[in-house]
């Protein structure tokens, strides 16, 4: 039941998280750590105690759009971060957020989530790394930008960023919805224009993901429709982070692979389209055949890749 | 304000809007509906002034028992906020960063 609860308010926080954020409605989430189903405070004495024996390699998931932290779980009740707790001697963090509210403003949140974090670890930080899956990867990388404009600390942390599943040049599935109410909402009739309206009141989060916006200027700047190897996007990867991608095809043929993406994002959009090579070499370009966009999250080939590109270093 | 209570007022809230905004929705659509026969008939010399009066009528009603739907789901609202607000609404829950004002 509590499980379940928890996923149809992240549904409803992915589908309507900025207006209920909006009117301070009991329902949106608000973004944390959570532990246990429970959020986790950002002090060092609930950290030790969540977490008694901490490492000095810390890393933290960051879920997809609708999610909560329950994304990342395998049917054996095992996921990423305990597998690297157990077999890495890494210590693992889950954040939960509202999916809903626009993509800069959840990375501005999660950067002050973050600095809070550092400071409140109970151990000397080595590394912190940092997993986004799907939308999750959006906001790590606005978290990034964020932390330049307000002067956070934890970046000088991060070596690496794990993005599974995530949309880098956006989500043509958004792009048709935009496509779909323009034009529902052009036609002089009240009930297309009704139709559009409801079409409309998608989330900011998931108005974002069209083109992968994660600055609040670059929302509502009119973009190319169809475009996905357009890779001048706004705020390029960081130089000074090993940044990771991994995708998933749902077929494995490469041609349908190709056309499909995991069924929800382009491998074009996830792989960034291979146009970035001086900081996106092929051998830090994952994409795994026969894996659907969810699959994604909680896969023991996915676990696999992001285990060898741990030990890699 | 206890995580469930908060979570039950957000749902009744919720509700509330999603009835408040239908109802200005489905009456836009009433209306527009509505207009284009009232338009044709008015336009028959004959029964015109009926016609305009009828249309008057009509329109009044429609906005009236729309008016009347959207008071009733307010004081449910604040029937329900009465019943499950008892403490202060505005306790932030432990670890959370930031919140819309």
């Amino acid at each position: 039941m509590g499980k379940s609860l928890e996923t149809t308010i992240a549904v409803l926080n992915g589908l309507v998280g900025n207006y209920l954020a909006r009117t301070n409605n009991g329902l949106a989430t608000e973004m944390s750590l959570y532990h246990h189903e429970q959020p986790l405070a950002l002090e060092r004495d609930a950290l030790r105690i969540a977490h008694p024996a901490p490492r000095p390699r810390l890393v933290v998931f960051v879920h997809g759009l609708m999610n909560t932290e329950h994304v990342w779980r395998m049917p054996d009740g095992t996921d990423y971060g305990s597998l690297l707790e157990r077999e890495l001697d890494w210590t693992a963090c889950y954040v939960r957020y509202n999916t809903g509210v626009a993509i800069a403003e959840n990375g501005a949140r999660l950067s002050a989530l973050l600095e809070a974090l550092v400071e409140a670890y109970p151990a000397p930080l080595e590394e912190l790394l940092l997993v986004g899956f799907s939308m999750g990867g959006l906001v790590i990388r606005a978290a990034c930008h964020a932390s330049a404009i307000a002067g956070h600390g934890w970046r000088a942390h991060v070596r690496r960023i794990v993005y599974v599943g995530t949309p880098h040049l956006g989500a043509p599935g958004e792009r048709l919805g935009k496509l779909t109410s323009s034009m529902l909402a052009s036609i002089p009739n009240a009930y297309t224009r009704l139709i559009a309206e409801i079409v409309n009141l998608r989330s900011d989060g998931i108005q974002d993901l069209a083109h992968a916006v994660l600055r609040e200027e670059d929302r509502g700047v009119a973009r190319k429709l169809w475009d996905l190897r357009d890779a001048r996007h706004p705020v390029p990867f960081l130089p000074d982070i090993e940044h990771h991608l991994i995708a998933g095809t749902l077929f494995v043929d490469p041609r349908l692979a190709l056309l499909f993406g995991d069924s929800v994002v382009h491998t074009a959009s996830a792989t960034y389209a291979g146009q970035v090579l001086e900081l996106l070499p092929p051998e830090r370009v994952h994409v795994l055949p026969g894996l659907g966009h969810l699959a994604l999250a909680h896969h023991p080939q996915v676990y696999k890749t992001l285990k060898a590109i741990l030990e890699g270093s | 304000m206890n995580n469930t209570r908060a979570r039950w007022l957000g749902l009744s809230t919720l509700l509330t809007d999603a009835v408040e905004h239908a109802t200005f929705a489905i009456e836009k659509i009433h209306m527009a509906t509505a207009q284009r026969p009232f338009a044709i008939i008015e336009r028959i010399p004959a029964i015109s002034a009926p016609a305009e009066l009828v249309h008057e009528v009509h329109d009044a009603i429609v906005t009236s028992t729309y008016k009347q739907i959207r008071f009733w789901n307010g004081a449910v609202q604040k029937v329900v906020q009465l019943a499950l607000a008892e403490e202060p609404a505005n306790a932030a829950r432990p670890g959370s960063v930031g919140r819309d004002p």
